[in-house]
């Protein structure tokens, strides 16, 4: 007999005699017993086993193929994945806008002409009293001086001597440079100051003991700028000891100013005077002392007189006519007093305008 | 078996590995007839008996590549098909409340069968007429040999509810044949 549960033949007797005899019966009868079932079950086995094997056979397939089977992902997330892509476009998007924005913003704040940056200035300001009969060079040599100072300014300023000059200089700074037409036509005053100033020489001045900066004024100076500031030196080569200067630098000079005495004065300057302190020298002791010269013993003053006659000599001209004129006397240095301060607003305006849009980029490239 | 029809199962045995139609083919060939029958006492009729042994036969020829060959395979193919008649068993069918029997059990072997009579559809028949629950304890029981506590494990009833149904699988059997044999005697004294 058969231990069918355990799919091994019964090896002990017992077993079969401590069963029920009813229980051998049927076992007996039944355990080997065979009944042939119909055909169509074999045919219906088959049959799904051939749908099992055609199921699987798909994946076996797919997956038996030499290239990679990239892992698709189900239908349902296909919304999920457009919904990313757009969310990703709309992020780029939304970065070049705030990009474009922020340009914007930069351009804008540029071109705005009242913005109002604060620019340091190294250079220092000189508070003044100006006179009255100062008007409006004197003014806009001080807006010049406390606003920027422009490398021309200092150019033009010949400064010789570096500590008691420099405020009449930065003040006579503007002046020159205010009025460049008139000082490109006088051909006479650049090559005589340049070339007198050429830098061997030393300029004392009354309480400066510092050496001038002769060698940077005649180098520094484009002929048409120096124009107005005449300087008139004239020392012997023989004489190393004679240091004389013939100044006659002022903020009025050359500028057709009414009642800038100053220029006028200097030009008007006789022979004898023509040596002039003036550069270290506040404008209204310009004014007060420009015949005070400091010559050194033993030099004649013609040389001096001679620099002095010889600074603008067309600017001498001009100014004796203008103030022959009778009835006109007056009226067109009014006119081109008036002529001037508005240009020279307007060109202050200008600068200004100049610093604050640098001053903007500056800031705007640095944030 | 002999060694040739060994050989021959174990080739079939490969070709049902490799999924060959006809290796399959020739293994049910083969145990059909048998497993029907075991079908046929596990089901209460001819249709789900056919169910079963369809099913018992695809399970086998999916996991033949499990059989380790340490015994028959007829044997392992009989557990697959008592394996799948439990399995319909226990979703199909619910098991009848149950009810302790306190008879002498031995009594019931001290009487003569008279099974050797019967032919083997009837005897069939006498283990369909028995209620779902006594027939599967009674084939789990008498004829495959599991124990009351595997019988109770593998049908979710109790160890005494597997003894009770027992008990009471034979006093129907017993009381079927008595009931056959009297309308035998009946027939012949006619």
């Amino acid at each position: 007999m058969q231990d069918w549960k355990n799919n091994a033949d019964l090896e002990n007797g017992d077993d079969a005699l401590n069963m029920h005899p009813l229980d051998q019966a049927f076992r007996r009868l039944l355990a080997d017993a065979e009944l042939a079932p119909d055909a169509h079950i074999l045919d219906q086995m088959m049959g799904h086993l051939e749908e099992d094997d055609i199921e699987q056979k798909g994946p076996r397939s797919a997956q038996n193929q030499d290239a990679p089977v990239t892992p698709s992902l189900p239908a349902s997330l296909t919304p999920v994945l457009k919904v990313r892509k757009m969310r990703r476009k709309l992020s780029f998007a939304a970065a070049i806008a705030g990009v474009l924005v922020v340009l914007a913003i930069g351009v804008r704040e540029v071109s705005r002409p009242d913005s109002v940056v604060a620019v340091v200035t190294t250079t220092p300001v000189t508070p003044k009293a100006l006179p009255e009969n100062e008007t409006a060079t004197s003014r806009a040599a001080d807006k010049e001086a406390t606003s920027t100072a422009k490398p021309t300014e200092n150019k033009g300023t010949a400064t010789p001597n570096k500590t008691g000059a420099d405020k009449t200089a930065r003040l006579n700074g503007p002046a020159n440079r205010i009025t460049p037409k008139r000082k490109a036509t006088s051909p006479v005053t650049g090559p005589q100051s340049t070339g007198d100033l050429a830098g061997t020489q030393r300029m004392k001045q009354a309480g400066v003991t510092e050496e001038s900066k002769a060698g940077t004024l005649a180098t520094s100076k484009a002929p048409a700028q120096a124009s107005g500031l005449v300087v008139a030196k004239d020392l012997s080569p023989e004489n190393d000891e004679i240091e004389k200067t013939g100044i006659a630098a002022s903020s009025t000079q050359g500028a057709p100013l009414p009642k800038q005495k100053a220029g006028t004065v200097a030009t008007d300057l006789p022979a004898a005077a023509t040596g002039l302190t003036g550069l270290n020298r506040e404008p209204e002791q310009n004014t007060r002392q420009i015949a005070k010269a400091v010559v050194a013993p033993g030099v004649s003053n013609a040389a001096g007189s001679k620099a002095g006659s010889e600074a603008d000599p067309g600017r001498l001209s001009r100014a004796g006519k203008r103030r022959n004129r009778g009835l006109f006397k007056g009226l067109v240095d009014k006119l081109s007093a008036t002529a001037q301060t508005i240009s020279e607003d307007i060109v202050s305006q200008q600068d200004d305008k100049t610093v604050i849009n640098i001053g903007v980029i500056a800031i705007t490239t640095y944030k | 078996m002999s060694k040739a029809n060994n050989h021959t199962l174990e080739s079939l045995i490969e070709g049902c590995i490799n999924n060959e139609h006809a290796a399959q083919r020739a293994i049910y060939q083969i145990f059909a007839a048998k497993m029907f029958v075991i079908c046929l006492r596990y089901g209460k009729t001819k249709m789900v008996a056919e169910e079963l042994l369809q099913t018992g036969f695809v399970k086998v020829f999916k996991s033949i590549i499990h059989f380790r060959q340490e015994g028959s395979l007829e044997g392992w193919i009989r557990r697959v098909m008592v394996n799948t008649a439990i399995e319909y068993y226990r979703q199909s069918v619910k098991m009848m409340p149950t009810e302790s029997l306190q008879e002498d059990l031995n009594r019931a072997g001290n009487e003569h069968s008279g099974l050797d009579q019967l032919a083997l559809e009837d005897l069939l028949a006498l283990i369909a007429g028995l209620p779902d629950g006594y027939r599967m304890v009674f084939n789990m029981y008498a004829i495959e040999g599991f124990s009351h506590k595997e019988i109770a494990t593998k049908l979710g009833i109790t160890e005494g509810g597997s003894k009770s149904q027992l008990s009471r699988a034979r006093q129907l059997l017993q009381f079927a044949i008595k009931k056959r044999q009297e309308v035998e005697y009946a027939r012949l004294e006619k």
